[in-house]
């Protein structure tokens, strides 16, 4: 009975063999997945660096409001409008954060942009002599902007145009400097 | 300074003081050590945790952007600020996620996640060799995150043992210092103390107060110690005064005493010679009364050899009573004389007592003999008594007889109803010899008078057939030469006694 016994067993490997294909494929699969790092949305963690900037950051005394820090988002999507309502009305420095979709001549001590093209709209406008810009393209920083946020794979990093800060009477504390990836004068 | 002589016998208050000041300051600076100890202990502990708290906040603010925005390397980096704190031996920081974000130093045993963590600060004792701090990390009013910071104590604990050290040699240092001050003072204090033991013990070993003590030089100043030495010189300049007024007095007791032997010397002599005055006076007047009486016996004698010569010349009755009387008158005569002779051989000693053994039996019998006739004359009763078996004594016969007729005869005389009676008892080594009657008995106010020469209480008559009332002066004078006394017992109307004791002989006579 030699030659059935040979058949029987080759295709039993071959199944085998295809099932243990199949295994390790899902197991590797699932396996990256748990070692792929949790990320948040991306718009949540804007909102959340753009809070923390605002930490520490430093406004010219007669610049602001005495209670509210006013954040003026410049931007047309929804999720990031969203995502920066969750920083609504927390404590910074002793004022609570005000946000408000960008508005022509609204008094505003935080800008944040998302795009070049909303940024050359409202860049140099009256009413934004000591806001803190904050942007999400590439290439803020050298446009002008105080704040560049660079999201990459290993994390966030963001660039600052210490020069525009500056000249707008703005101060960073020294410990934001240190882990900015790029610091432009 | 002499040294005083030394006392073996009481302690020295010098070593006492010291050993006080001694103890007093082991005591206090003990004290203080221990209390300065702690303290210190205390205040390191505090500065050690307030060095780590303000280290530890120090490099949270550093970190903060680091913690804010999870940067790993920035967090690194921060962590270093800690190198400049070198009791640090390892950091961590954790956002408020929990996981260890960097770490500084040696990371082993920092944990890893702290989510279960509580905050606290550093907690040591002297034993600890390391401490821990958990703080958080506040930005802007709110926790960012957590650090976690592992000290090392042992440069710590060198420093405060080193310290502890250094105090406790100060301290010790401090303590030989007051123990040499105090041996110092303590001698000035001491040393007048000394000298006045001193001088008090040679008073009292010479007994001489009219030593002083000298205020010591060393004395500070007025104090209880110069009150002392005062007071003790004030005390022994009294007992001085009064010694000297002690001997003044004893002086003139003795002068006095002497004054009055001397005067007592002159009175004895007096009294010396009058006595022997007096006596060769009795004497003499005694020899005079032998001599007369005895030549008074020739006329006597005479007297009765003319009357027997008258009375053979044939008397009518008238002249027969006359004779009669005249032989009485005579008899008397005889008889007084006979007694002043017995007195004034007493008297003047020409009788020496011849002792010897009697025997109590043949003497009552003779006496019975001499006397129980006259007793039957007055119906009067005559025995005698003595105790059974042979009786003897030890004393002159011929004296003791005479002594006995005396008595036994005053007894007849002066009792006219019931008898006479001679008891003899044994008083130990003596026989007590007692004559009773029961006459007319001796009133109280004569008994002394009775043995007087003359002296008759009973017959106020004169009645001379009772005597002449010489009887007991004879009595009384044989007793004498006999060694004894006559005793007299004796109530008015019921009878007396005389008795009188005498030696017995020794047994086997």
């Amino acid at each position: 009975m030699r030659p059935v016994k040979l058949n029987l067993r080759k295709r039993w490997r071959n199944w085998l063999q295809a099932m243990l294909a199949g295994f390790l494929l899902g197991y590797a699969v699932v396996v990256a997945a748990e070692l792929a790092p949790v990320t948040a949305p991306e718009p949540a963690v804007r909102a959340a660096l753009l809070f923390n900037f605002l930490k520490f950051t430093e406004w010219p005394a007669e610049a602001t409001d005495a209670t509210h820090l006013h954040v003026c988002i410049a931007s047309s999507d929804p999720e990031l409008i969203v995502a920066m309502e969750t920083i609504n009305a927390r404590q910074v420095q002793g004022k609570a954060v005000l946000t408000t979709v960008f508005r022509q001549q609204a008094d505003c001590d935080v800008i944040y942009v998302d795009s070049r093209q909303r940024w050359n709209s409202i860049r140099d406008k009256p009413g934004q002599a000591h806001a803190l810009t904050i942007g999400g393209y590439t290439g803020f920083a050298t446009d002008g902007g105080m704040i560049e946020i660079v999201l990459q794979q290993g994390g966030s990093r963001f660039d600052i145009n210490l020069g525009e800060a500056k000249r707008a009477g703005l101060r960073f504390y020294p410990q934001l400097l240190k882990l900015a990836r790029r610091i432009v004068e | 300074m002499p040294q005083l002589p030394g006392n073996s016998r009481y302690g020295s208050i010098r070593s006492k003081l010291f050993l006080l000041v001694l103890l007093v300051s082991a005591i206090a600076l003990t004290i203080s050590m221990v209390g300065g100890a702690l303290l210190e202990w205390n205040k390191q502990q505090e500065q050690v945790r307030q060095s780590l708290v303000t280290t530890a906040r120090a490099a949270g603010i550093a970190a903060s952007a680091a913690l804010a925005f999870h940067d790993r390397k920035a967090a690194g980096d921060a962590l270093r600020i800690l190198q400049a704190q070198t009791m640090i031996e390892a950091a961590a920081l954790y956002p408020l996620e929990g996981y260890r974000l960097a770490t500084y130093g040696d990371s082993g045993g920092l944990p890893d996640n702290v989510s279960k963590l509580s905050e606290h600060l550093p907690d040591f004792t002297p034993w600890s060799a390391a401490t821990t701090l958990f703080q958080p990390v506040v930005l802007d009013g709110s926790a960012i995150g957590h650090l976690y910071l592992r000290a090392s104590l042992l440069d710590y604990r060198r420093t405060y043992l080193l310290h502890a050290a250094l105090m406790i040699g100060a301290n010790l240092l401090g303590l030989l210092l007051a123990a040499g001050l105090a041996m110092r003072f303590i001698d000035r204090i001491v040393k007048p103390v000394r000298e006045l033991a001193g001088t008090s013990r040679q008073v009292r070993a010479s007994g001489n107060f009219s030593l002083r003590a000298v205020p010591s030089e060393a004395n500070l100043g007025r104090d209880e110690i110069s009150e002392l030495v005062d007071s003790f010189n004030a005390m022994l300049a009294e007992i001085e005064r009064r010694e000297r007024d002690l001997t003044s007095y004893h002086k003139l007791l003795e002068s006095r005493v002497l004054e009055r032997t001397a005067s007592l010397h002159t009175a004895n002599r007096e009294l010396q010679l009058a006595k022997e005055a007096a006596e060769a006076a009795t004497l003499a007047k005694s020899r005079f009364l032998a001599a007369a009486s005895h030549d008074l016996r020739q006329p006597i004698q005479a007297i009765n050899l003319f009357k027997e010569a008258l009375d053979k010349t044939g008397l009518n009755g008238e002249q027969t009573r006359i004779s009669h009387f005249l032989s009485r008158a005579i008899l008397n005569l005889g008889e007084l004389l006979d007694a002043l002779l017995d007195i004034s051989k007493l008297d003047t000693g020409a009788v020496a007592p011849q002792p010897g053994v009697l025997g109590v039996h043949k003497l009552f019998s003779d006496i019975d003999a001499e006397f129980s006739l006259l007793a039957a004359a007055k119906s009067l009763r005559f025995k005698f008594s003595f105790p059974p078996g042979a009786t003897a004594l030890f004393t002159d016969g011929a004296l003791l007889q005479g002594l006995l007729r005396n008595l036994i005869g005053n007894a007849i005389k002066y009792t006219e109803r019931g008898g006479v009676l001679v008891a003899l008892r044994r008083r130990g080594d003596q026989a007590l010899i007692q004559v009773w009657d029961t006459g007319i008995g001796i009133a109280p106010e004569h008994r002394a008078m009775i043995f007087d020469e003359y002296f008759q209480a009973g017959n106020p008559e004169r009645d001379k057939a009772k005597g002449l009332g010489l009887g007991l002066a004879i009595a009384r004078r044989l007793a004498t030469l006999l060694n004894t006394e006559i005793v007299c017992h004796s109530r008015p109307g019921k009878g007396s006694v005389f008795e009188f004791r005498l030696p017995l002989a020794p047994n086997g006579q």
